[in-house]
């Protein structure tokens, strides 16, 4: 039984040009449910765990990375699968998982591969795929979001975050790692994201990236990465470890984000947890089968 | 100078610790470990242990391949191979089956070889069963 939970604003209203297709599409391939559409910021838990109460097996997020994570944290039982249907703004996520499109989404939820991923608590939130502090905070409180349409817009958006990124000033970082070291550097950005996530076959384990004053070409790298709404890579990384449980500290204090939305602040604590969500992805590229 | 491939090694590392980082405490790994930082404590891994031209260490240290090219104020163990680069400094006492030192190397302590037991004495039984069986033929 397949809920689908659909945000009406992602992707700038997406879902309004492709619904009527969509469904016909889901019910050619057998997996047609029950569709409902959040009203504001949050819903999306509560009615993933309403759906599941109902007795839902299969909770399906319609929407962009916020909407996936509002579904999952309100996931409650361990044996209903979360499928993806990616018509957001940011759609990281469901790319980890090789969902590209809507068109692909239904095929794969009709296929029904199950993979399961560690949940990562950071404070009250859980969270999949990527949390970030750092420079990257900085720039969404002080740039505006990646114009979509003129070129000259974009290259503006370009030359100002370069401009935010050379003149950041580095925060002062203490991480203590699964209560056995301490780690004190100047950070740029940090990414905390489950490795799994990055390697279908590798264990759910944190995997922890921090780089410091980036040179003119990587800056320029990343910006060009956001441009494209591609999640930033960790190429330009100093500094990668693997832990269970890291707690952050920052001076000054700084906004963290969650899967591409700020959502709190340091300090904080994250863990990996022992809650599992079972997604419903595309088979596991080849070449990462080992 | 770090080589080429001493910093590809960096980046394929399961652990890196970069330049300006500084650690307190018992670093343990499963896999490589590659350390440009200064740490003070332990490390202790299963895998190969570099620490860079840059690091600054005070602690003992245990990995399969211990390599030096920066300063390690601490014991070395290693499984396989120990090897102290031209720029590296070492204060203290190596347990290893193989040792190399660079010309221009510091190192400053007693070294306990072990014998790589296992495999040469495999190698001979199994060249000494082949002639055998070579024989009986």
């Amino acid at each position: 039984m397949y809920y689908y939970i659909i945000n009406p604003s992602a992707g700038k209203g997406a879902i309004n040009t492709i619904q009527d297709k969509l469904r016909d599409r889901l019910r050619e391939l057998g997996i047609a449910g029950e569709f409902a559409k959040t009203t504001g910021p949050g819903e999306a838990s509560k009615m993933a765990t309403a759906a599941i109460e109902k007795g839902y097996n299969t909770v399906v997020a319609v929407g962009g990375d916020g909407t996936v994570n509002e579904v999952i944290n309100g996931i409650t039982k361990d044996n209903v699968a979360v499928g993806i249907i990616p018509i957001g703004n940011s759609n990281v996520l469901a790319n980890h998982l090789g969902i590209h499109n809507w068109q692909q989404a239904a095929a794969v939820l009709a296929a029904r591969r199950l993979t399961s991923y560690g949940l990562i608590a950071a404070g009250s939130n859980f969270f999949l795929s990527t949390l970030t502090l750092g420079f990257e905070t900085d720039l969404e409180k002080r740039v505006d979001t990646v114009p979509e349409a003129k070129l000259s817009d974009k290259l503006r958006h370009f030359g100002r975050g370069y401009n935010q990124a050379q003149n950041f000033t580095p925060l002062k970082c203490l991480i203590s790692v699964d209560d056995k070291y301490e780690l004190e550097c100047d950070l740029f950005t940090l990414t905390v994201a489950n490795q799994k996530f990055l390697n279908p076959l590798a264990d759910n384990r944190l995997i922890v990236s921090i780089s410091d004053k980036p040179s003119k070409t990587q800056t320029a790298s990343y910006m060009w990465r956001r441009l494209q709404g591609k999640q930033p890579t960790d190429d330009g990384a100093t500094t990668r470890f693997l832990a269970s449980r890291v707690i952050i500290r920052t001076e000054p204090p700084t906004g963290i984000m969650v899967d591409g939305k700020l959502t709190t602040r340091t300090p904080i604590a994250i863990r990996l947890t022992d809650r599992h969500i079972r997604f419903i992805t595309e088979k596991p590229q080849e070449g990462l089968q080992g | 100078m770090p080589k080429k491939d001493d910093l590809m090694r960096l980046s394929e590392a399961e652990t890196v610790i970069g330049a300006g980082v500084r650690i307190r405490g018992t670093l343990i790994s499963d896999g490589d470990v590659s350390i440009e930082g200064s740490l003070s404590g332990e490390i202790k891994t299963s895998g190969d242990l570099v620490l860079g031209v840059n690091a600054t260490v005070k602690a003992n240290v245990a990995g399969r391949n211990v390599r030096i090219t920066g300063q390690l104020n601490g014991n070395i163990k290693a499984t396989d191979e120990t090897s102290i680069s031209e720029t590296g400094k070492v204060v203290g006492n190596i347990n290893t089956s193989t040792l190399s030192i660079g010309t221009g190397a510091v190192f400053i302590g007693s070294v306990s070889m072990v014998e790589p037991v296992a495999l040469e004495m495999n190698e001979t039984y199994e060249q000494e069963q082949a002639g055998d069986t070579g024989k009986q033929g």
